[in-house]
């Protein structure tokens, strides 16, 4: 198992717990902790994503035959080069702001909603 | 190419901080003001694609796919019209609506607006979740502005299904850029071949939009929180907000994944689409409260947009041509319909001190032309002769019968049915029998007004649908419809 599966598995498995939890508790800050633990798991997927690993950047081509032999010698033998795509950093840390903002609002709400009705839960209330 | 796409989002957005820096007694002022700049640079912009056709506007002079481009097209340029007249119009009613002391609204109102308009010219997958998320807590702060004491929970209900909305559409946006490495929607159109991720990253994707549309089974936090929120804020969320996410959904299907054989999707989508428009209708038949049945009416009739899924789909294009004016019709004439009625409802609410639908008795006489209102917005959501609602009915009933899918032809025209059983009653209720019950009222003429605007202009859209039509189909994909411009 690579690296990155091991973290695919992961980012899955805590979005998957962090759905369960949001379906099956009642109390208010539970489900918005939940919430988080989801956008973490998005999170650390887009992270995995944004791993590239052995890919020799573009811009450095092989100049002679001699050093390009290396280089594959290099990448058979040694740890590769790790490369990294900054988009999904970019989105993970905006990502990170619209969660926060998100997290924030529900918690204010979930303030509100005990301060009126006594209790930190959603009523099984039908219209 | 001018920049009037950026002034269209940033003209609300400066309004909306505007509205916070000025004093509380001039807020409104300042939000009308915004508001009347952004309407017309709204009404400029459709101008100008109308004559010179779609346009990209890289934002900063960055180009995609290194920057973030906003596009033009008929179909964004639908929602922008859209969003555009309804949000003028219930801005004015708002004036009325909201005591001069509460300025609470008017920035949200701006933001939100801001967050549509962006969203509607957005061309960029994390783009969209952004303006999404903008669009969803204006939304919710919105809907707390009531005084309702059910308003709180529904609010809360509200956020917590749009939060997952969000993340699931969030993590199919990782999927498509971990496949593909592009998250420009002209880029992904452009794809010959798309893989298992992809299939999974749409599956997710339309969960997400779907929870946010509040589509069958995904409705369950709508009733509550679009009839307890303030009449303007009711307006708002119906008319425009659960517009904006199917509009995404049907971008991302038509002019998006076209690659992926969608097909069989499709007829999942049209039977919640189906299910919406029966469960819908007769849940609104059941209810007491009139802002509850325009809720509920509200659910049945964003069914209708998911259930022409399967006429767009996968037809011929003669037929696909047909529902997709069909939908994009659907679209605006009920958001101004929706509109329209939940400002009467507010009339009637603020008139009788209730919403009760039983005892609205004697409401013609009471309150005409707020009454002529809800006539005439039943007449476009019935499907009648020469509304908004008529044209779109005819056109997904035509495309129906062409493609050769009876059931989804035959679907509508009951869920037309149903909505004139849940409309005619309440209007059967409002009309005086005999002796009036009711003393001609001083009916709230300057609230009724944009109502009724709203309600004209449902039935007005029916009466140029050649033109409109025309304006739709600007920058459509030439091979998606067979060459139809």
């Amino acid at each position: 198992m690579t690296a990155q599966a091991i973290y695919l598995t992961a980012a899955l498995l805590l979005f998957s717990l962090g759905l369960t939890a949001l379906l099956l508790t009642h109390h208010l800050i539970r489900k918005v902790l939940a919430l988080n633990v989801m956008a973490s798991a998005v999170f650390l997927l887009l992270v995995v994503i944004g791993y590239r690993p052995a890919q020799q950047p573009p811009t450095e081509p092989p100049l002679e035959p001699a050093r390009s032999s290396a280089v594959t010698v290099d990448s058979a033998s040694l740890p590769p080069k790790d490369g990294t795509d900054p988009v999904p950093h970019a989105l993970v840390l905006t990502g990170i702001v619209v969660s926060f903002s998100a997290s924030a609002l529900a918690v204010a709400l979930s303030r509100r909603v005990h301060a009126v009705t006594g209790e930190a839960r959603l009523p099984e209330e039908q219209a | 190419m001018s920049n009037l796409p950026a002034w269209v989002i940033w003209l609300p957005l400066a309004g909306a901080a505007a509205c916070w820096l000025v004093p509380a007694l001039l807020t409104r002022f300042t939000a009308m003001a915004a508001a009347a700049l952004t309407l017309s640079a709204t009404l400029s912009l459709a101008l100008q694609v109308w004559h010179r056709g779609p346009a990209a506007y890289p934002i900063a002079g960055y180009s995609a796919p290194l920057g973030i481009e906003l596009m033009v097209d008929g179909l964004a340029l639908w929602m922008l019209l859209l969003s555009g007249v309804t949000n003028a119009l219930i801005g004015i009613y708002a004036v009325l609506w909201f005591p001069a002391g509460r300025p609470g609204f008017w920035p949200l109102w701006l933001l939100l607006w801001g967050g549509l308009n962006a969203l509607a010219l957005s061309a960029d997958l994390f783009n969209l979740y952004v303006t999404l998320e903008i669009v969803s807590l204006c939304a919710v702060a919105l809907v707390t502005l009531s005084e309702e004491r059910i308003a709180l929970t529904a609010a809360t209900r509200y956020l917590l299904a749009a939060m997952l909305g969000s993340l699931t559409y969030l993590l199919g946006v990782a999927l498509v850029y971990g496949e593909h490495g592009v998250l420009a929607l002209t880029a992904l159109s452009r794809l010959e071949q798309m893989g298992p991720a992809s299939s999974v990253a749409l599956v997710l994707l339309t969960i997400g939009l779907l929870l946010k549309t509040a589509v069958f089974p995904f409705h369950f936090w709508l009733p509550l929180a679009h009839a307890s929120a303030p009449a303007p804020v009711s307006a708002l969320l119906s008319a425009l907000v659960v517009k904006a996410s199917f509009y995404l959904l049907i971008r991302l299907w038509l002019f998006v994944f076209g690659a992926l054989p969608l097909m069989a999707a499709a007829q999942v989508l049209g039977a919640l689409g189906a299910a919406a428009v029966l469960y819908g209708s007769v849940q609104a038949l059941r209810q007491e409260r009139l802002k509850l049945l325009v809720a509920y009416s509200t659910v049945a009739q964003l069914g209708y947009l998911v259930l022409a899924m399967p006429l767009v789909i996968g037809t011929a294009p003669d037929v696909r041509a047909l529902a997709y004016q069909g939908v994009a019709y659907h679209m605006m004439s009920h958001g101004l319909v929706k509109a329209a009625l939940f400002l009467a409802a507010g009339v009637v609410a603020r008139s009788y001190g209730h919403d009760r639908v039983a005892e609205l008795k004697g409401m013609a006489t009471r309150l005409p032309v707020t009454t002529f209102v809800i006539a005439l917005a039943a007449a476009s959501l019935i499907g009648l002769p020469p509304s908004g609602g008529f044209v779109a009915k005819w056109w997904l009933v035509s495309a129906a019968l062409q493609g050769g899918q009876l059931g989804w032809g035959l679907t509508l025209l009951l869920g037309g049915l149903l909505s004139a059983l849940y409309m005619f009653r309440l209007l059967a209720i409002g009309m005086p029998r005999g002796r009036p019950h009711e003393e001609p009222g001083n009916e709230p003429l300057a609230l009724a007004l944009p109502a009724f605007t709203l309600a004209l202009a449902a039935v007005a859209i029916g009466l140029r649908s050649v033109e409109l039509i025309e304006l739709l189909h600007v920058g459509a994909p030439f091979d998606l419809f067979g060459g139809r411009r």
